[in-house]
């Protein structure tokens, strides 16, 4: 039925007979001018995973610097851009990209509509993000270097900071419009095209972590949007927003950017959430526990995640009324994320599972997220806070939650889905290899640091005290371990893209119960042209 | 705003309702651009921006709450 | 909803059950409190880094409880609930009641650690009735002391030696973590810190008093920590302030009433004996063998001892034009400091440190104006920058 992709990476899918739509362009042309969502959602895709291992460099760089105490590679100033260009690529190169990847892929293939709402925005949306890495990575060359301020980019630290903090802003705005975009165009397309029947309640649990998501990044990009543009207007053109001497204050840009920090880290786990909870019903073979109920957390936690912010500056010096709030309203949020986790375990127990892949990635996910969330209660308490504010135990926490939480969800679904996008099934042994080699080297790397950050370590310095050494030699290992294991990923990614394995059949997996898997595998490049009717 | 309609058949009335839709959020977020930019100047900053906050908390609120009724 | 003895209410008894298990493990066996030596936090010497660190130990046993219990019970179900040993699905897919209860127990569970957190952080904000007032300010990157009641102040410079950093020769016990001129306070009293900056953002930090507080620049903050130990304690820099971040500990000494007694009569003569007279006239060679000193604390970080700077990011000062040129233009420059770069302002240097460090620059490595900067010329040159 479906032939096996040869030079081009998915959907290539001739005898069809859709001819009427006939002469797309071949080659580097078809990449550039496509407005099909498959084919959008795999440029995100691998320009996610060529940007995960260009911001993974970066960690390894900063790791080998601190495998042991003393200066052996890097100059001080060239280690803060480090820290600063690995979190900006990983967190807008390589994770955010990636669900929108996926929601690209999946948001019309399961809500059984042909395409997104706005399918040539859909291509702008995705060709503004390589020149906004370009720009990033292009400031580590230019005259005082690329940004070195933090991810963060505190003033008046930023202020002082040469031409690579300009296009760190200029990249951060292109991003933000990218991603503004994006979610306009997923908003539009889950309200308005979804088949008959397909009611919001009986929408698969990923598309209403992406609505939610979407919503999300409409309410805080044009606030970070706003942050910056004034830290670029202070730089140079003679603004005082954040400068004491000018009436202004260097609190100001923290509230704005953590109002924006905030709500940020949730958008990049909610579509996680979403991928978990599309995959352990199917291999649990099961429905998902408590539907409603989770998608009430959802919107729960997207509303809370709103008036937590001040939990990033406790040790600015506020009054102790403030404090207070920001504590019990950070502590509210593990409620409804806590909802989530034991409706996640419901849906196992008494299930009949299978382990594969993608559930193996699903499980460590619960089990690691869950631990990031824990770090992450202990973080809330403002009296530990204070000790533990700026150091590697904050480090450790968002570890937690962003890599083995949002990365392994990600490789779940890439090892869920891709069988259905190539019509290859991903070798299992590899899957499993690159499972258990990311766990274990994981909590290597970051379990000591939760040590590191109680005993007292900074974060953001190149060099340490004697009595951190052990720890850092331990997480520097582990680092260059899990470094090394996503290669085992790209070996598996390119057998699939290549045809190399099983074919795919349109269900592989028996629990699977959404409307892409009535597909053929690999899907069509057009589909549901005629919407289905849902039951 | 329902699915209801099917596309393909109905293209026009489907391209309208999603141009309204994209529009609507667009607005939503050059408002928030400009406003927090905005409350730095008029008035009492520390007021302004609070209400720029507020504001982007009530759109959140209904905007899904909207759609959880559904 | 299907009634069934293996659903959901099961594993809401069978949580329960495993959490009370749990609970009254830990609660026999404080032997293993011990074990968790690694998770605590650095020994506390003052009454709030206590409740810190008690509030530390409390949260940590709860989470572990909650976690045994929570993953007991999902590594149980993956053991059991496997197509591979014949367990088929039960197809439930909800219960109000089970979600209610998994709702409203956690709820409880946070108010439990919510109570004593706030009792800490209302003790924490009190900076009432001091006995000791010290201001604090973070430039980049070293720290300033100013005993307000007492007329005096100092700076407080890393003074591990850039060899060791460099590796070229072994690592002191305190290495990163000791300084030049600490912090001195008496035990027992109450120490407020009102808290700024000179530049950037900075935070002061020491561990084992519980006490951490951003440095922002044209604000005070204010805290306050008293010391029950006698001891050196040892923190750092908190809050990314540019290159050196790593570099500015922060060290305190607590000393008896009498030593700081005796610590403070020190310092105030000192004091006394350096206010140089600023129209005093110096030598070149006494001028350069002082500001080779300031040099070496304030300027080869960037500057490196060499003169040579490094190329593409902080410029030579041997064979630079400004410092063979006209003085004036590097005193402005000393004073002003360069926008857009990190050049920060030395104002805050005596007139005597300033006009020392200059004369060196000017006499070292291939520079030999020959020329001695007087103090007397900083004190003009001030007044127009």
């Amino acid at each position: 039925m479906s032939a096996i992709p040869h030079d081009h990476a998915v959907g290539q899918n001739e005898d069809h007979g859709h001819d009427d739509h006939g002469h797309h362009p071949t080659g580097i042309m078809r990449w550039i001018t496509t407005t099909n969502h498959k084919d959008i959602g795999t440029l995100y895709l691998l320009f996610s995973l060529t940007m995960f291992f260009v911001g993974g460099c970066m960690a390894l760089t900063i790791r080998a610097e601190l495998f042991q105490p003393g200066l052996q590679i890097v100059h001080p100033e060239f280690f803060n851009s480090l820290t600063t260009l690995h979190g900006l690529i990983m967190i807008f190169g390589a994770i955010m990209p990636a669900a929108v990847g996926f929601a690209n892929w999946q948001v019309p293939l399961m809500i059984g509509a042909p395409d997104m709402a706005f399918a040539r925005m859909n291509n702008w949306s995705f060709w503004l993000l390589p020149p906004a890495a370009f720009m990033l990575i292009l400031s580590f060359f230019v005259p005082g270097g690329a940004a070195a301020g933090g991810w963060t980019l505190y003033p008046p630290l930023s202020v002082q900071a040469g031409m690579g903090m300009d296009l760190t802003i200029f990249a951060v705005h292109i991003m933000g419009a990218s991603s503004i975009m994006g979610s306009i165009n997923i908003i539009t397309t889950i309200l308005n095209m979804r088949a008959p029947g397909m009611t919001l309640m009986k929408m698969p649990m990923f598309c209403w972590t992406w609505l939610i998501t979407a919503y999300l990044l409409i309410a805080v990009m044009p606030v970070l949007a706003g942050s910056v543009t004034m830290l670029l207007t202070d730089r140079h053109f003679g603004t005082s927003f954040f400068n004491a001497a000018g009436g202004g204050d260097p609190v100001l840009f923290q509230h704005v950017f953590w109002f924006f920090g905030h709500p940020e880290v949730y958008i990049m786990i909610l579509p996680s959430f979403g991928i978990i909870s599309q995959i352990i019903p199917t291999f649990a073979r099961k429905p998902l526990f408590g539907y409603a109920s989770m998608v009430y957390a959802v919107a729960s936690i997207a509303i809370l995640s709103f008036i937590v912010w001040a939990h990033h500056m406790f040790t600015v010096g506020m009054p102790a009324a403030g404090l207070l709030f920001f504590m019990y309203a950070t502590m509210l949020i593990a409620v409804p994320t806590g909802v989530k986790v034991f409706n996640w375990l419901a849906t196992m127990w008494q299930g009949s599972m299978t382990f594969e892949t993608p559930m193996l990635f699903a499980i460590g996910f619960l089990f690691l997220f869950t631990m990031g969330g824990f770090t992450g209660l202990v973080l809330a308490l403002t009296p530990i806070d204070i000790q533990l504010q700026d150091t590697y135990y904050v480090v450790a926490h968002f570890h937690y939650v962003l890599v083995a939480g949002s990365l392994f969800a990600f490789f779940a679904g890439a090892y869920y889905w891709l069988p259905k996008w190539t019509g290859t099934m991903y070798n299992e042994k590899l899957g499993q290899w690159h499972f258990w080699a990311s766990m274990i080297f994981f909590n290597i790397t970051f379990f000591p640091m939760h040590f590191l950050g109680v005993a007292g370590m900074p974060r953001r310095i190149p060099d340490y005290a004697q009595q951190f050494a052990d720890w850092n030699m331990v997480a520097s290992v582990g680092a260059f371990g899990f470094g090394l294991s996503q290669l085992i990923f790209v070996i598996a990614l390119v057998k699939c893209i290549r045809g190399d394995g099983a074919k795919a059949p349109a269900k592989p997996w028996e629990g699977a119960d959404t409307l892409e898997w009535t597909l053929p595998s690999p899907v069509p490049y057009h589909t549901f042209e005629t919407p289905p009717v849902v039951q | 705003m329902t699915a209801q309609i099917t596309p393909g058949t109905d293209g026009a009335r489907l391209r309208h309702a999603n141009l309204r839709t994209a529009l609507a959020v667009a607005l939503i977020a050059v408002l928030f651009f400009v406003g927090v930019i905005a409350s730095q100047f008029v008035g009492n900053s520390a007021v302004g921006m609070s209400v720029v906050a507020a504001a982007v908390l009530v759109f959140l609120a209904v905007a899904i709450g909207r759609n959880l009724r559904k | 909803m299907v009634r069934n003895q293996r659903g959901p209410r099961a594993l809401a008894r069978m949580l329960a059950t495993g959490t009370a298990g749990l609970a009254a493990l830990a609660a026999l066996a404080p032997g293993l409190a011990n074990a968790a030596l690694d998770m605590d936090l650095q020994p506390p010497v003052t009454p709030i880094a206590q409740q810190m660190y008690d509030l530390n130990v409390y949260i940590f046993w709860i989470c572990v409880v909650i976690f045994c219990a929570v993953f007991g019970v999902m590594f149980y179900s993956i053991f059991k609930h496997r197509k591979s040993v014949g367990h088929k699905a039960v197809q439930f897919h909800e219960n109000t009641t089970v979600e209610i209860v998994w709702t409203v127990i956690p709820f409880l569970i946070l108010l439990g650690m919510a109570w004593p957190a706030t009792k800490t952080i209302l003790a924490m904000k009190d900076t009432s009735a001091p006995d000791i007032t010290i201001k604090v300010t973070g430039y980049q990157w070293k720290w300033g002391y100013d005993y307000l009641q007492d007329g005096f102040g100092f700076y407080s410079n890393l003074s591990t030696p850039l060899a060791q950093i460099e590796n070229r020769e072994q690592k002191g016990p305190n290495y990163l973590l000791e300084v030049d001129h600490p912090m001195v306070v008496p035990i027992g009293a109450k120490v407020r810190l009102v808290i700024t900056a000179g530049d950037v953002i900075h935070s002061w930090s020491v561990p084992a008093f519980g006490v951490k507080q951003d440095a922002i620049p044209g604000y005070v903050r204010d805290t306050w920590f008293k010391a029950e130990k006698l001891g050196t304690y040892r923190g750092q820099c908190s809050e990314l302030c540019g290159k050196e971040h790593g570099f500015m500990p922060v060290v305190v000494e607590v000393k008896s009433k009498e030593d700081y007694a005796k610590w403070l009569a020190d310092q105030k003569q000192k004091v006394a004996v350096a206010a140089e007279d600023p129209a005093k006239v110096w030598t070149e060679a006494d001028l350069a063998a002082k500001g080779e000193k300031i040099y070496a604390a304030n300027c080869v970080a960037c500057h490196q001892a060499t003169g040579k700077g490094v190329v593409g990011a902080f410029p030579a000062l041997d064979g630079s034009k400004i410092v063979t040129g006209p003085a004036d233009v590097q005193i402005a420059l000393l004073l002003t400091g360069k926008t857009g770069t990190a050049m920060p302002s030395w104002k805050q240097l005596s007139d005597t440190d300033i006009a020392a460090v200059i004369t060196y620059t000017r006499n070292s490595w291939g520079n030999h104006t020959g020329e001695a900067i007087q103090p007397a010329q900083i004190v003009a040159a001030r007044k127009e920058h």
